[in-house]
């Protein structure tokens, strides 16, 4: 058998793992358009806040690959697909013919289109090369815009904060987090980060950056001007979908799959953040792209193209974040005025409570009917994994919260 | 293989095994030295009740590991050697999503924000200091197959006395 993995982040690599755990036979082939060995971009912001060094970004050993008795081509970005001969085409023009295909190509920063956004000072972060880059940037660096109320956006400009530079984050929407949190918690967090030393500035968007050669200042849409020797734009990340255009396989958000996360053509699967798969809270098709989905879609895409037949349940949206020592964890569905039509069954449980060192102890459960479908925890979110199991099990648990 | 094991009616909810755990990942591994070290030592082990029912509630090395698969800094691994999920504290960063994954809510953030979890007792050689605590053998540390025979025994017993 021979197994073809495009990608070599989280879902490649769990999908790797699982065949060869199946199959110790099989021929493996690794295709990235990376680099370097597989590591974790989710810790590029700890790697430039210093707290990491750079070689605990790798996941693996280095006698992984041959351990594992894969192939690995770095360097090789696949530009299209045969589904009918069976072949991977990568851009020096090679085919790569396979029996099972696993498309793990992931996904890529958004980037600005406002004048300026091409000053080499202007990036996204999403590679180590990304994160290196920065890092070498930073000790000529005194002030820095960030650009997006996200995830990587605030996780970056915290790295920021920690480098000593004057950070200043500027988001479109009136809140931080808006996908992953309520109005509430989104207001503490922007307070902790701004008692921390962030400038937040909210409901306002970039008209340009400004610099001859080097990035020199950011001007808002409001005609503020900021000064910054350095940005980085957080807007969001889209899959990589583009070598699949002319190929049969269907593509929405993403590639789209089924419970086996095979894709519309014949022994071809998808994974990770290029997957767009049934969210089983939300109870529809959605990209959900992060760690832990991936890794997830990675296993059972892997174990399915051995011919294992297992079943994905669904992915979810769940994240955590760290800041300054104020943990917040939150799941499934977090706010209701998108569900609002769908009347009284859904109720809101909101507990805040004063915890120690000031930070308080947030919790604000959602449910429909009886069932949990989503919460938010700040402060105090130990056993926030029992709450993902309820959403995950979908049982009926509301009446004996409700009376404890 | 042998495995912690919970007969949960024999548990009074004491909470021994979580003082002994404490200590056992203490630096001086006496009471008496855990009490005043800091950072304090913290229990992997949480007994929970609500007031009739206890449970002493560790790691229960699940099967398909939700936290390995979550841990995005490599810390959270599945040891071939010892078949035990094991956190590489240096590798951990403490973004919780072993927390935000774990069903039974046995990972805990230590004060140095790094995960906290059983680790098996991995210093004392592998022989769990809360089974060692446990004073009415609530806590066990045998083979599946033993602790099940000796379940059906218990039930037989039970029925036995029913019976008379």
């Amino acid at each position: 058998m021979k197994y073809v993995v495009v990608g070599n982040s989280a879902a490649g690599l769990f999908a790797v793992e699982e065949i060869r755990r199946r199959d110790p036979e099989g021929e493996i082939t690794v295709l990235t358009a990376d680099n370097v060995p597989y590591y974790s971009r989710c810790l590029t912001t700890y790697y430039i806040a210093g707290d990491i060094p750079l070689g605990r970004l790798y996941l693996r050993p280095d006698d992984f690959a041959p351990r594992l008795g894969l192939e690995i081509a770095y360097g090789a970005e696949v530009t299209g697909l045969n589904v009918q001969k069976q072949v991977v085409i990568t851009q020096d023009g090679r085919e790569w013919p396979y029996d099972r295909l696993l498309l793990a190509t992931g996904a890529s920063a958004n980037t600005l289109t406002v004048p300026g956004a091409d000053l080499p000072e202007v990036f996204t972060l999403r590679h180590m090369s990304d994160a290196r880059a920065i890092d070498a940037l930073i000790p000529s660096c005194r002030e820095a815009v960030v650009v997006g109320g996200g995830l990587v956006s605030l996780k970056s400009a915290y790295a920021l904060l920690k480098r000593g530079l004057k950070v200043t984050v500027v988001v479109s929407s009136t809140r931080v987090l808006s996908q992953m949190l309520d109005n509430r918690s989104a207001r503490y967090v922007a307070g902790h980060l701004a008692n921390h030393g962030l400038n937040l500035i909210l409901g306002a968007d970039v008209a340009g950056i400004n610099g001859g050669e080097h990035v020199e200042s950011v001007t808002l849409s409001d005609g503020r001007e900021l000064a910054a020797q350095l940005v980085i734009v957080g807007k969001g990340v889209r899959p990589n979908t583009g070598y699949l255009a002319g190929s049969p396989i269907a593509v929405g958000q993403g590639i789209q799959v089924n419970d086996r996360l095979e894709t519309s053509a014949p022994n071809v699967y998808a994974a990770g953040d290029v997957a767009e798969t049934w969210d089983r809270v939300l109870e529809k098709y959605t990209v959900n792209a992060t760690w832990p989905n991936a890794t997830a879609q990675g296993r059972i895409a892997g174990a399915n193209m051995t011919g294992a037949g297992e079943r994905y349940l669904g992915s979810m949206g769940f994240n955590s974040v760290d800041f300054f020592g104020l943990s917040v964890i939150s799941a499934g569905v977090v706010k209701l005025p998108a569900l609002a039509n769908e009347g009284s069954a859904w109720q809101v449980r909101e507990q805040w409570k004063p915890g120690p060192w000031g930070i308080p102890a947030y919790q604000r459960l959602v449910f429909k009917d009886e069932i949990l479908k989503g919460y938010v925890l700040l402060g105090d979110t130990s056993r926030a994994g029992i709450l993902t199991g309820l959403i995950r099990e979908g049982k009926p648990y509301r009446s004996r919260v409700m009376e404890a | 293989m042998k495995q912690i094991l919970v007969r949960a009616e024999n548990c009074l909810g004491c909470k021994s095994c979580e003082l002994a755990c404490a200590v056992a990942h203490s630096e001086s591994k006496t009471l008496y030295g855990a009490v005043f070290e800091s950072p304090k030592p913290q229990q992997r082990v949480f007994v929970e009740g609500d007031g009739v029912f206890n449970f002493p509630l560790q790691c229960r090395q699940c099967t398909d590991r939700p936290c390995v698969h979550a841990c995005m800094a490599g810390a959270m691994y599945f040891d071939e050697e010892t078949g035990l999920v094991q956190c590489d504290r240096v590798r951990c960063v403490g973004c919780w999503m072993c927390v935000m994954v774990c069903p039974f809510g046995v990972i805990a953030q230590g004060e140095d924000h790094r995960a906290v979890k059983c680790d098996r007792c991995r210093e004392l050689d592998y022989q769990p200091a809360c089974v060692e605590a446990c004073p009415t053998k609530a806590l066990q540390f045998v083979p599946v197959s033993r602790f099940t025979q000796s379940g059906r025994k218990s039930y037989l017993a039970q029925i036995a006395k029913e019976v008379e």
